[in-house]
């Protein structure tokens, strides 16, 4: 199988997190933070170095990385723990069902959401602001759009957030590991990310950032090890916000995965790229597809259609026929295909990452010319 | 005839189960497999109305079985279709 599935999660994983999985399985026994004994206090101490390796990564101190389980976790404690009724929230029409959905909850109990126009797959800024005059708690936007690949001018948005007051809550699912995000040097008050995506880490791991001074309503109580002589949840990061026993295996990949991604990660985005650039050329020379999002790609994938064939099938089609996976259908994101126009059709998303080379380029172009034949 | 028939060989006497999510169509598929009935995940064929984009393709004479053994393990599905 040719994988070209890489924004929904990428595949194969780095080398590197397979054997801290496997080193957390085999060698590291305890519950971290659960009692005194020295095989509880060393996987604790995995954990947190797992923690500042993606700290590290992301320009930010240690204590202010939550671990979720994925992407959409983390927007849920992020959304869930700011927003109170009576309070107003701003997002765009790009976004992922993991923002959507939740604010739909949210307006259900009393917050009033502002759905700003993105025309093509484009935020418009000019809304932005406008929306921004009316007195608003929180701003949520995605990076890069799963479905176009359009990306937002991430440090410019967060300027204007900022100046107007609301908090800024970056969705940088597609962006992170493709796109520097220092998120310590921009003025982003929470960050939610996948370690499944562009940090080539285990399924089931993400995280999210919160700035010092922002303090959340947790989305899950329970025991952290700490403080355990009190019922009340616990003020201190990262414990507020991580009952329960951990993901151990997964997040020592994730940290491995962050690590590598430090050493290694903008050869493999700018190769990523390169590929994906590549096959969005040579797919314009096709007459019957027709590309969606940015002619100079930001990040790695692309979004098209053949005709006014279904794009399930013809990610079906692909699968079966030519052993090429790619995605067909909405991606999560029912709002974005409404303005590009594609809501009942989708588009067929090729996405680009590590391991794809030249060959997996000419075999998927190659793919696409003989479905154009069929058309 | 739909793109997935120009390239698929053309099967005759077919039925297709659609469920109702991911969950209950892999189900299916590990349950039809179990009971030796020869399955197949396919796109769905545009014309039949319903959110879901797979279904599983199997002989059609086995319909009444694996109707029986959907409401035994209770699997949620939308229907099945002939083809
Ligand atoms: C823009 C965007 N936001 C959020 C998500 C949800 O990510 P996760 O699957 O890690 O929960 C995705 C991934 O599908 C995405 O592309």
């Amino acid at each position: 199988m040719i994988y070209l599935d890489h924004a929904a999660t990428s595949w194969p994983k780095a080398p590197p997190v397979f054997e801290a999985m496997k080193e957390a399985c085999c060698q590291v026994g305890g519950n971290p933070g659960r009692g005194g004994h020295e095989m509880g206090l060393e996987a604790g101490r995995r954990i947190l170095a797992a923690r500042q390796q993606v700290a590290e990564l992301l320009g930010v101190g240690a204590t202010r990385i939550v671990f979720t389980k994925n992407t959409t976790e983390a927007l849920n404690l992020a959304l869930f723990g700011i927003l109170k009724p009576g309070d107003r929230v701003v997002t765009s029409s790009v976004e992922h069902n993991s923002v959507l959905r939740p604010l739909a909850a949210l307006e259900k109990r009393g917050v009033e959401v502002e759905v700003l126009p993105a025309p093509g797959g484009r935020l418009d800024l000019d809304a932005l602001a406008q929306a921004l005059k009316k007195e608003t708690r929180l701003v949520v936007l995605s990076h890069a759009s799963n479905v176009t690949g359009d990306i937002i001018p991430l440090a410019e948005v967060a300027e204007l957030v900022r100046s107007s007051g609301a908090l800024f809550l970056a969705d940088i699912a597609q962006s992170l590991g493709y796109l520097p995000v220092k998120l310590g040097e921009l003025p982003v008050d929470l960050a939610a990310f996948p370690g499944h995506k562009g940090l080539l880490g285990p399924l089931g791991t993400g995280g999210l950032y919160i700035r010092s001074g922002i303090v959340l309503e947790p989305l899950i109580y329970g025991g952290t090890g700490s403080y355990s002589d009190s019922v009340e949840q616990p003020e201190i990061l990262p414990d507020r916000y991580e009952s329960g026993t951990p993901n151990l295996p997964g997040i020592l990949g994730l940290g491995a995965a962050a690590e590598f991604v430090r050493n290694h990660g903008s050869e493999i985005a700018e190769k990523s790229l390169a590929l994906a650039q590549e096959f969005r050329q040579r797919l314009s020379e096709l007459e019957k597809v027709k590309i969606y999002g940015p002619e100079k790609l930001a990040v790695p994938l692309i979004s098209v259609n053949f005709g006014q064939e279904a794009s399930e099938e013809v990610a079906r089609v692909l699968s079966e026929f030519f052993q090429i996976a790619v995605r067909g259908g909405l991606h999560c994101a029912p709002l974005a295909h409404r303005t590009i126009g594609t809501e009942t059709q989708g588009t067929v998303r090729f996405s680009f990452g590590y391991g794809n080379t030249q060959e997996d380029v000419e075999a998927a172009y190659k793919a696409a010319v003989q479905i154009c034949l069929q058309l | 005839m739909s793109l997935w028939e120009k390239f698929a060989p053309k099967e005759n006497n077919k039925a297709l189960l659609i469920c109702s999510s991911t969950h209950h169509l892999l189900l299916a598929e590990r349950l039809l497999s179990d009971h030796g009935i020869q399955s197949k995940v396919v796109p769905v064929p545009q014309g039949i109305v319903t959110h879901c984009t797979s279904g599983i393709e199997f002989a059609s004479a086995k319909e009444a079985e694996v109707k029986e053994l959907l409401e035994e393990h209770e699997i949620a599905h939308e229907g099945i279709y002939r083809l």
